[in-house]
């Protein structure tokens, strides 16, 4: 075969490999993918350490924590069992902006506010009893497990929130309020745990998966409560989505 | 196995472009078959173009977990690909058929002035068989298509595609108008550069006239 026939050929080839693609991808719903894992650091960046904050558990017998974050990336983990908490806060790699922040604790109170960078935010789970992470334009997460009646609040506006809760005595409450976001979270509870969940969503999608009670979904303007027969005592959940979309699932 | 002529046609202009140029131009063939290969390539290159955008749109919009946006994309993301897709595919085309006629329109006067002595159907269809270079972009977007982080690749290969076309549009150049490779290239790159000093010369009167404005 004469080499402008093989050319000729592999032309014909590509020509039509690339006509028939992009005239059938559409069709049938395909386009390429590229989902970067942690967009929002790596829009942000997780620049050099500015601060670290941290005290023992000598020092701290109550947590109560606010954890603020409006564009970037907040990261809420366990601690080392000696470390009551450790704040570290991170500037952002992108070089016009600046990170601006304030950690303060006190009495065992602890606000944590970040402006434009990352944070990362290590927690002893025996001693926390409140906690309330609000994310705006940015995304968190949060792996906490031993918990103990700890109270949770969420609010995520414009930014995406996923993470993993474990209790060892789930007698508490966890609100989640979503507007123009997205939150994704697994929760384990002990296996004699009751649990009340109440969802409410404005154009939004609340999808709830209670081992062992119901797998439902709360769409559009509806609100349902799904609940173990007979709660009385146990974990509630109060979801509020808008504009927004919420993924739940409880195991015990 | 016999290979169809046409076929063998598009390989040589790939392997011995001034031989098949010469036997193209030479036997008088209308536009039809230059107009088939700017349309073909630039529908297939548009639209492996749009659908490389949307789908990268898609990805950043869905990474950054703005779910407002990802609904929206997720509940649009059929027709709106289709409608980028298709919609490059048509404007694509329209576009090159345009670039096609003005750009053998500036390189036929370019070559005229170098005393070529050719026609501007001539020109027309030299600079119409050159669109085969496109196969490199092709290659290219086909490659960032099945893997989007190489999609970098895609300009990569345009770019080879425009100089190897050029050369095309050249070597056709010389042998439709009897004129040197030189005359020939510098007849196909030159309205590229016009164009180039005249952009930047718009662009530089453009920011000098929004600066004394403001």
């Amino acid at each position: 075969m004469r080499a402008e026939e093989v050319a000729g050929l592999l032309v014909a080839a590509i020509l039509g490999s690339s006509l028939l693609i992009a005239l059938v991808s559409p069709a049938i719903g395909f386009y390429p993918s590229l989902k970067v894992e942690g967009a929002w650091t790596v829009a942000w960046g997780k620049g050099k350490l500015l601060a670290s904050y941290e005290k023992n558990m000598t020092e701290v017998q109550e947590l109560r924590v606010r954890a603020e974050l409006s564009a970037g990336n907040l990261r809420v983990e366990e601690a080392e069992e000696s470390l009551a908490y450790r704040v570290e806060v991170y500037g952002a790699l992108m070089p016009w902006s600046s990170t601006d922040y304030s950690v303060v604790e006190e009495g065992g109170r602890l606000e944590v506010e970040v402006k434009a960078g990352s944070v990362v935010v290590y927690l002893n789970p025996s001693i926390l009893r409140e906690i309330e992470v609000k994310v705006s334009a940015g995304s968190g997460t949060v792996e906490l497990g031993g918990l103990n009646r700890t109270v949770f609040s969420f609010r995520v506006s414009a930014g995406s929130l996923e993470g993993t809760l474990e209790y060892s005595n789930a007698t508490s409450s966890l609100n989640i309020d979503v507007s123009a976001g997205g939150v994704e979270l697994r929760i384990k509870v002990p296996k004699e745990s009751k649990v009340y969940i109440k969802a409410s969503a404005d154009a939004a999608e609340v999808d709830v998966n209670v081992k062992e009670l119901a797998k439902t979904s709360v769409s559009g303007f509806e609100e349902r409560v799904i609940a173990d027969p007979g709660f009385r005592e146990g974990l509630v959940i109060d979801v509020q989505a808008s504009a927004a979309s919420v993924d739940l699932k409880v195991d015990r | 196995m016999k290979i169809p002529g046409a076929l063998v046609r598009v390989g040589g202009f790939i392997t011995s472009p001034r031989v098949y140029l010469s036997i193209a131009i030479h036997e008088r063939r209308g536009p039809l078959e230059p107009l088939a290969y700017v349309i073909l390539f630039s529908a297939s290159k548009w639209g492996l173009r749009g659908l490389l955008v949307a789908g990268l749109a898609a990805s950043a919009i869905g990474s950054f977990g703005v779910t407002p946006l990802e609904a929206v994309t997720d509940w649009a993301a059929p027709w709106l690909t289709s409608l980028l897709v298709y919609g490059a595919m048509a404007i694509g085309v329209l576009f090159e058929l345009f670039l096609w006629f003005m750009w053998s329109l500036f390189t036929h006067a370019l070559a005229k002035s170098f005393n070529g002595g050719g026609e501007y159907a001539h020109s027309l269809n030299a600079v119409g068989y050159a669109w085969v270079t496109d196969s490199a972009s092709l290659a290219s977007l086909l490659v960032a298509v099945a893997s989007p982080r190489l999609a970098l690749i895609a300009l990569l290969g345009a770019f080879v595609a425009w100089v190897w076309k050029g050369v095309v549009v050249g070597i056709g150049m010389s042998e439709a108008h009897g004129i040197s490779l030189g005359k020939g290239l510098a007849s196909s790159f030159f309205p590229w550069l016009i164009l180039a000093v005249v952009g930047s010369a718009i662009f530089f009167l453009a920011t000098s006239w929004e600066a004394w404005w403001t």
